[in-house]
């Protein structure tokens, strides 16, 4: 695997993420979902993208944080197939900084990576 | 005469004018009565009009083809024989083909935004495409595997017209076009190949690499984005529709602070939008009648070719499907339909004798269950010969017939002809349905023989009733809904351990709280419904907070970007700010009774 010399980074609850920005499809504000029956922790729902459905990840809720209702949304491509929505309270900026083990540091803030088998992981409902 | 069909120095305005123009034509054509000589006035004007638009834009090749139409036309003074309408038919169709050539380098794009990714493994194709006589004998159409071409990549055609002969000597049944294509595409040889599998025996292909593309050092990013060329534009209105329906989400959330009047244009503005959104799918989809239309054709054909005589029965019910698929279906059906009048249906002295009508039945009945498409082909002829199969494929009594037929290289048929006897017909239907993830199967009896096909629909289009319940939205069937009755109006019961059951029509019936079920919060309001709703056969209650208005919906299947989630349908929307879910509720509350 090519590693992104490019990340997209963001906040959501009280943690900050980055996800690689060549996966990015767009940025949007958020919108509401189809709540799902039985769903993983994190899984907020379904919702329709481009006459898709795409399942929208909160990770706030993943870290168990009762986050305000968040303002936008990334949508993201974890594979050649798939896409997904990540949720983010700010609108996620580009940096070219490396990352150094699972992380993105950049003035002392740390940015958590969420690679596509992470996000994978997480949307089969795997412990995080 | 070479036609080289190039983006540069074209004009959108033209392609779109003469396309419309010529579904006018083609329209008008299938209109007309046997006898009813008034439509050859508004066609000759029309063509004439076309040929005008084509030679001002030097289509020399599309404005021979309107002349050769207006000199055919001029010469009947009085109704068409039926061969002189099949010519009409395929000088029409050659037309259809030669600016779907132009147009395709027209849509493409100079520019992919996934470039990047894909640039390093695409390569450069030259595929030499010439359909052979007996191409438009078997139902077949050029344009079809050029379209399949199309979604691999970046293309541009050159159609050779320098075959087309002088109007007297046209033969309505020989192609005489045929297309130089050049593409640029990470597909591999042997899948440009596959495409022709189909036909491979009716056309003439030749694939050349034209330049080696140096393949990646490194594995490329899983996270890549595909997208058709095609779709993109369409994607592009489709986010900038999501990015406004934010906005008016927030705008609404605002909703106590803004005056009346503009609540009510908010409003306004957000069924439009969804109108807008629903008009945009129904271009990125199409309906399956559209698959049928070359079958009737096809039909007459095929018993002029045989000596049979058959009728044909379809359906008229609109489903909508992604092109693509229906693109599959269609070679299906024209396949089934050529296996029923060559193995089914028996020559008409066969049928008197044994009582049957001379005319032989042919039908294809179609329905959707949620987003499964069920094809239902059938013909009142023979039904399967076992005893013929048996020994063509060399198999004891106890073999089964019903998965013999679909073995490739079997054919009852000894000698091959234009219809029957290589045996790809039936294993290239299954083929294609495996394609999509359907099944098929086939029954069969003295009757006739049926084939029954299942195939999920990745999107569909459907008029379903949504209701609401603790700012959630579901969906139901219309026809599901038995009564809809005020909470209060039916007596109530807890049955220990097996939940709430509600009395209707002197029975006592399952109640059904998705509100308890998903655990939604909010509170019930005073005027909620009861829904009586027959799921599988019998009957259920369903609490719910509102009956809204029906509406159509775009059904989208969950497992394409999710995983499978028992008890999920369909993820349903009008394009408004809130999706709604299609849920199997049998599977989600569990057997009760």
């Amino acid at each position: 695997m090519n590693p992104s010399s490019q990340w997209l980074i963001f906040r959501r609850g009280r943690e900050n993420f980055a996800v690689a920005a060549d996966a990015l499809i767009c940025q949007l504000s958020a919108f509401a979902c189809a709540v799902l029956p039985d769903a993983p922790v994190g899984v907020v729902g379904l919702f329709s993208f481009a006459g898709e459905a795409l399942p929208m990840l909160d990770m706030a809720a993943v870290a168990g944080d009762l986050a305000e209702p968040a303002g936008n949304c990334l949508i993201i491509s974890i594979d050649a197939q798939r896409q997904l929505g990540l949720l983010s309270d700010d609108v996620a900026v580009l940096t070219n900084t490396l990352p150094e083990q699972d992380e993105i540091t950049i003035n002392d803030k740390h940015f958590r990576l969420l690679t596509a088998p992470a996000l994978k992981q997480l949307l089969a409902g795997a412990a995080d | 005469m070479m036609m080289t069909v190039q983006a540069a120095g074209q004009s959108a305005l033209f392609i779109e004018e003469s396309r419309q123009l010529l579904m006018q034509i083609e329209l008008g054509w299938q209109q007309a009565q046997p006898g009813d000589l008034e439509w050859r006035g508004q066609m000759l004007r029309q063509l004439h009009q076309l040929k005008g638009m084509a030679a001002s834009f030097n289509e020399s090749a599309a404005a021979d083809c309107c002349h050769q139409l207006e000199t055919q036309l001029n010469q009947q003074h009085s109704a068409m024989s039926p061969e002189q309408a099949i010519a009409v038919s395929h000088t029409l169709a050659m037309l259809h083909d030669i600016f779907h050539s132009v147009n395709y380098v027209v849509q493409t794009p100079a520019v992919r935004p996934s470039e990047q990714l894909t640039a390093a493994v695409d390569q450069l194709w030259q595929i030499d495409f010439k359909p052979l006589s007996g191409f438009f004998a078997n139902g077949q159409d050029p344009l079809h595997y050029l379209k399949q071409l199309q979604q691999l990549g970046e293309m541009t055609v050159i159609a050779d017209t320098s075959q087309l002969p002088v109007f007297a000597d046209f033969d309505a049944s020989q192609p005489y076009l045929s297309w130089q294509v050049t593409l640029k595409t990470a597909v591999e040889e042997q899948s440009l190949w596959q495409l022709f599998d189909w036909v491979k025996e009716l056309c003439q292909v030749n694939i050349t690499a034209l330049t080696e593309m140096p393949l990646p050092t490194d594995d490329l990013s899983p996270m890549q984005r595909v997208e058709s060329p095609r779709q993109m534009p369409l994607n592009d209105i489709m986010r900038r529709h999501q990015q406004q329906l934010g906005w008016l989400q927030a705008l609404k959330q605002a909703g106590d602070c803004l005056p009346a009047t503009l609540q009510t244009r908010l409003d306004q503005l957000q069924l439009a939008q969804s109108q807008n959104y629903l008009d945009l799918q129904k271009l990125m989809l199409k309906p399956l009648n559209t698959a049928y239309q070359r079958l009737p054709g096809l039909l007459q054909t095929i018993c002029k070719q045989t000596g049979k005589q058959a009728a044909l029965l379809l359906p008229t019910q609109p489903i909508w499907l992604p092109a693509k698929t229906l693109d599959f279906i269609t070679d299906v059906l024209i396949q089934l339909l050529r296996n029923a009048i060559a193995h089914g249906i028996e020559l008409p002295d066969v049928r008197r004798a044994a009582g049957k009508s001379p005319l032989g039945q042919i039908g294809i009945e179609h329905s959707l269950e949620g987003l499964q498409l069920k094809l239902h082909f059938y013909d009142e002829g023979c039904g399967l010969q076992s005893e013929k199969i048996l020994a063509a494929a060399g198999e004891d009594t106890r073999a089964d017939i019903h998965e013999l037929i679909f073995q490739p290289g079997l054919s009852t048929t000894r000698t091959p002809n234009l219809l029957a006897g290589r045996g790809i017909g039936l294993d290239l239907v299954r083929q294609h349905i495996q394609q999509l993830q359907g099944d098929i199967s086939v029954t069969s009896g003295s009757g006739g023989c049926a084939f029954h096909i299942s195939i999920p629909l990745p999107q569909t289009l459907q008029v379903l009733q949504p209701v609401a319940v603790a700012d959630q939205l579901f969906v139901l069937p219309l026809d599901s809904i038995i009564a809809d009755l005020p909470a209060g109006s039916l007596p109530l019961r807890q049955v220990s351990g097996r939940g709430e059951f509600v009395e209707y029509q002197q029975q006592w019936w399952p109640l059904w709280d998705i509100r308890q079920r998903l655990k939604l919060v909010g509170p019930v309001p005073e005027d909620s419904r009861l829904l009586v709703i027959r799921v599988n056969g019998r009957q259920h209650v369903l609490r719910v907070d509102k009956l809204l208005l029906p509406a159509e919906y775009l059904l989208s299947d969950i497992q394409r970007h999710y995983q499978p989630l028992p008890g999920v349908v369909a993820l349903a929307t009008d394009g408004g700010l809130l999706p709604a879910l299609w849920l199997n509720w049998q599977q989600i509350f569990g057997e009760r009774t």
